[in-house]
């Protein structure tokens, strides 16, 4: 076996940050849920927007065990960045009363797939059946320069046509926001990908394949 | 024209990433220097392959505590009160919501161990951190360059000990005697993808000439297998790696042979085990799997220090199939071992492990669980030639 130690140190996020990264990022996930809870019930107006997110902070921001985060951070740690931003994404579209379910552009599917390979990928070295420490990597800014990179995908392939889905942005954004607050954990893969999120995506390629093959 | 253009995206993404990790390396400290190992004792002591036994007892427990397990011995400064300070996990019983790390001192002037009281309570950790942890174990000890003591301890968070995840905690008590010492999370160390989890400490750092340590830890769901993982000499998370590529092979302790060239030895998890071995030559940048040592293994956690780069000291489980005996071996090249002494030799059923073992004061000194997970057992070695103490 021949993997080698990384030469750049490590930067994880100062304790205060990973407090707040546990805590805003399950408020962000809790709010989008009741959101989402309350569009089924035909409850779409900004007030429940509003209030649903308020409720949602509020909640898991009091310290100790009454706050969810304080029990989805036991199980699942701190969610992505990607994930607070997608979440952040809903939100605001719920507000301003645009469509959240529209079809996806080329450029979504291209970093959908991305992201089930990696979630593969991040798998398969946790359970040590890769050849490299793909984890460690995620330390070294060499992985924040090819993820960074591949999140372009969408720009590279598509062009113009990538910006007319904002939700294209929000990889690159993630990374960028990574690489001054080191959220959640000083490692690019948490950055990006969270479990939860990349389980979400395995559901979504498959359903997007199965439509495919259907309309064939 | 639109394949050109593409093209031209592709230049300014690449310069764009280029940027992007330039800033990134940017904030980053210098890389670490190579790790060269360092021993707790000179070259010049003698008598370190025969040792006698010069105290033995038990740490005195908390009070209420019924059971005790996985203790960590850790050598005090010469000029600490204590010569040792001794952590552990206690409570109503190994898993138990109610258990917390506990600490005794064994005081230079009394020559004795001081009353043991608890130093991390999960609630107290989880709300500092702002999330729950399920269950404490297996606490790591270490001082760093400025004499400040960490402690490394194994958090669970949903599932058992295989959803274990490592929290690193720093002392944030002005001094570290017994009764005043404090310590404040800094951090639950990230280590795995999956949702951080399954990894776990066990053994005793392997202290580094520029201040820092390598810290040995483990991946346990399911599949087994080692990891290092370096601090800087102010307790820095500064990178892991991979020790073997076994996938039944955990707990490792780090023995120094030369200061680039260190063994790691492995608990093996399968039926008739041996203690499984793998080498670097370069300072822990790589690892290559070695022949398993002739010593069995029972599934048992091995505790091992190297005294010197020719004296490496092993506590280990001797029988096949029971932790029943324990003994102390001796190495002077960490691949061919004799026995040293029997440190317990009991009867069929009970159980002496999870060892640890420290040097301080001109003596090796020993910690194991004993009476069926309910006490600690201590005992103090010194080199035969060492006149004086009975």
């Amino acid at each position: 076996m021949s993997a080698q130690w990384f030469n750049a140190t490590p930067l994880l996020p100062q304790e205060a940050m990973q407090y707040w990264a546990v805590h805003l990022g399950w408020g962000l996930v809790l709010a989008c849920a009741l959101v989402f809870a309350a569009h089924r019930f035909g409850k779409t107006s900004r007030n429940v927007v509003v209030a649903s997110t308020v409720l949602a902070l509020v909640w898991c921001s009091v310290p100790g065990p009454t706050s969810l985060s304080y029990w989805l951070g036991l199980a699942f740690q701190a969610p992505s960045l990607v994930t607070d931003l997608l979440c952040i994404w809903y939100l605001h579209h719920c507000w301003r009363g645009r469509p959240t379910n529209s079809n996806p552009t080329p450029g979504l599917l291209t970093l959908s797939a991305a992201g089930v390979l990696l979630g593969w990928v991040l798998l398969l070295d946790t359970l040590a059946l890769l050849p490299w420490p793909v984890y460690a990597i995620g330390f070294s800014p060499v992985a924040t320069a090819v993820l960074f990179f591949v999140a372009l995908l969408p720009w590279m392939l598509h062009g113009r046509s990538a910006l007319a889905d904002s939700r294209t942005w929000i990889v690159p954004l993630a990374v960028c926001i990574f690489i001054v607050l080191r959220w959640p954990s000083g490692n690019v893969w948490d950055a990006v990908l969270d479990p939860s999120l990349w389980l979400l995506l395995n559901g979504f390629m498959i359903r997007r394949f199965s439509l495919a093959i259907q309309r064939d | 024209m639109r394949l050109h253009a593409r093209w031209q995206r592709v230049l300014v993404a690449l310069a764009v990433a280029c940027l992007v990790s330039a800033l990134d390396a940017g904030l980053r400290s210098s890389p670490p220097v190579a790790a060269q190992a360092t021993w707790p004792v000179s070259a010049e002591q003698v008598g370190l392959q025969d040792l006698r036994v010069a105290g033995k007892g038990q740490i005195p427990r908390p009070a209420g505590a019924l059971a005790a397990h996985a203790s960590y011995l850790l050598a005090m400064p010469k000029d600490h009160a204590a010569a040792l300070t001794a952590f552990w996990f206690a409570g109503d019983r190994e898993s138990a919501p109610n258990v917390q790390i506990a600490a005794a001192q064994w005081d230079r002037r009394t020559q004795q161990w001081t009353q043991a009281r608890y130093v991390v309570n999960r609630h107290a950790m989880g709300d500092a951190l702002g999330f729950g942890l399920r269950r404490l174990g297996n606490p790591v000890a270490w001082l760093d360059g400025k004499g400040r003591m960490h402690l490394f301890v194994v958090a669970t968070g949903l599932g058992g000990w295989a959803a274990g995840r490592v929290l690193h905690l720093r002392q944030n008590s002005a001094a570290s005697d017994l009764q005043a010492l404090q310590f404040a999370p800094v951090r639950v160390l990230p280590l795995s993808w999956l949702w951080n989890t399954s990894y776990l400490v066990r053994n005793a750092p392997l202290q580094l000439a520029d201040g820092g340590m390598v810290l040995p830890a483990y991946f346990e769901i399911g599949i087994k297998y080692p990891t290092a993982l370096r601090f800087d000499s102010d307790g820095n998370f500064v990178g892991m790696q991979r020790i073997s590529a076994r996938t039944w092979a955990l707990q490792p302790t780090l023995l120094a042979q030369s200061p680039s060239q260190w063994l790691a030895l492995m608990r093996d998890t399968r039926p008739n085990g041996r203690v499984i071995t793998s080498q670097t030559q370069d300072g822990g940048k790589t690892w290559a799997d070695v022949p398993d040592l002739a010593l069995v293994n029972p599934d048992s956690a091995t505790a091992g220090v190297s005294l010197t780069a020719q004296d490496q000291l092993l506590v280990h489980n001797s029988a096949p199939a029971s932790r029943e005996k324990l003994d102390l071996s001796y190495s002077a090249d960490g691949v061919q071992w004799r026995k040293l002494l029997a440190l317990e030799d009991g009867v069929k059923g009970e159980e002496f492990s999870y060892p640890s073992m420290a040097w301080t004061d001109g003596a090796l000194w020993v910690s194991y669980t004993t009476d069926d997970r309910k006490s600690i057992a201590w005992q103090k070695l010194v080199p035969s030639a060492v006149k004086g103490t009975p």
